[in-house]
């Protein structure tokens, strides 16, 4: 991950919202996995949904 | 930043001092963001569904873990090992040299927020804070999270405290696409 693609990442937490603990848990899911930004996404509202109060 | 933030903040970087490193997350999708398992395991409020990482990090957290965002290099005896600009192949040579070492020394080099940590097999991280205020590429350069709390190094020498609430919950459900088996 190069920064611009870090930046994609970020845009991802703001827009969906995440808290830091959400976050983190963000990176515990899409680390060592070839994952695409729309996937990661999809990770990310998955996380917000089921865990709204981290 | 008051000196008493500053105080709190080098006391609990220190507090790390001491503890193994029992699992490296790095790699995939986290690209050179890494994240150090460290003490004790403690059992996840919610277990990582991740099939990349071994069972039993997917119920335990360490008592500390060190997740980091931004620039860091890793240094051995004789020179720098990788970097977060290293390709994946090198930093995934260099970075799990650092599981079973524990961690000999940790400490703030400056206000900024950069920070090295020494291991006992003579390796050394060196995080460099180098998401800055304006547009960083990340708003975060590195974290420090223990059970009750979490340190958080953000962009402009920002350190913010938050509190962690543990109630046991369960995993994410299991993906098809990227579940073990295919």
């Amino acid at each position: 991950m190069r920064k611009p693609d870090i930046k994609e990442i970020d845009r991802i937490v703001n827009e969906e919202g995440l808290s830091r603990e959400q976050r983190r848990m963000l990176h515990e899911e899409i680390t060592g996995q070839n994952l695409s930004l729309e996937e990661i996404r999809e990770i990310a509202r998955e996380i917000k949904e089921l865990y709204p109060n981290k | 930043m008051s000196a008493q933030l500053l105080d709190e903040v080098r006391s609990l970087v220190r507090s790390i001092r001491g503890l193994r490193c029992w699992y490296v997350s790095y790699g995939g999708a986290a690209g050179p963001t890494f994240q150090l398992a460290l003490g004790k395991k403690v059992r996840r409020s919610v277990p990582v569904r991740n099939p990349v990482h071994s069972e039993e990090y997917r119920q335990f957290e360490g008592e500390a873990n060190l997740l980091v965002w931004c620039t860091w290099r890793l240094d051995g005896p004789s020179g720098p090992l990788t970097s977060s600009d290293d390709t994946p192949e090198g930093i995934s040579k260099g970075l799990p040299q650092l599981r079973e070492a524990k961690v000999r020394g940790a400490s703030l080099i400056d206000n900024a927020g950069d920070l090295i940590v020494s291991f006992s097999n003579k390796l050394k991280v060196r995080i460099f804070c180098d998401h800055v205020p304006g547009a960083p590429s990340f708003d975060g350069n590195w974290e420090l999270w223990l059970t009750d709390r979490a340190l958080l190094v953000g962009p402009g020498s920002r350190f913010e405290f938050v509190e962690r609430r543990q109630d046991q919950e369960k995993s994410l459900p299991a993906r098809q696409r990227h579940s073990p088996n295919g």
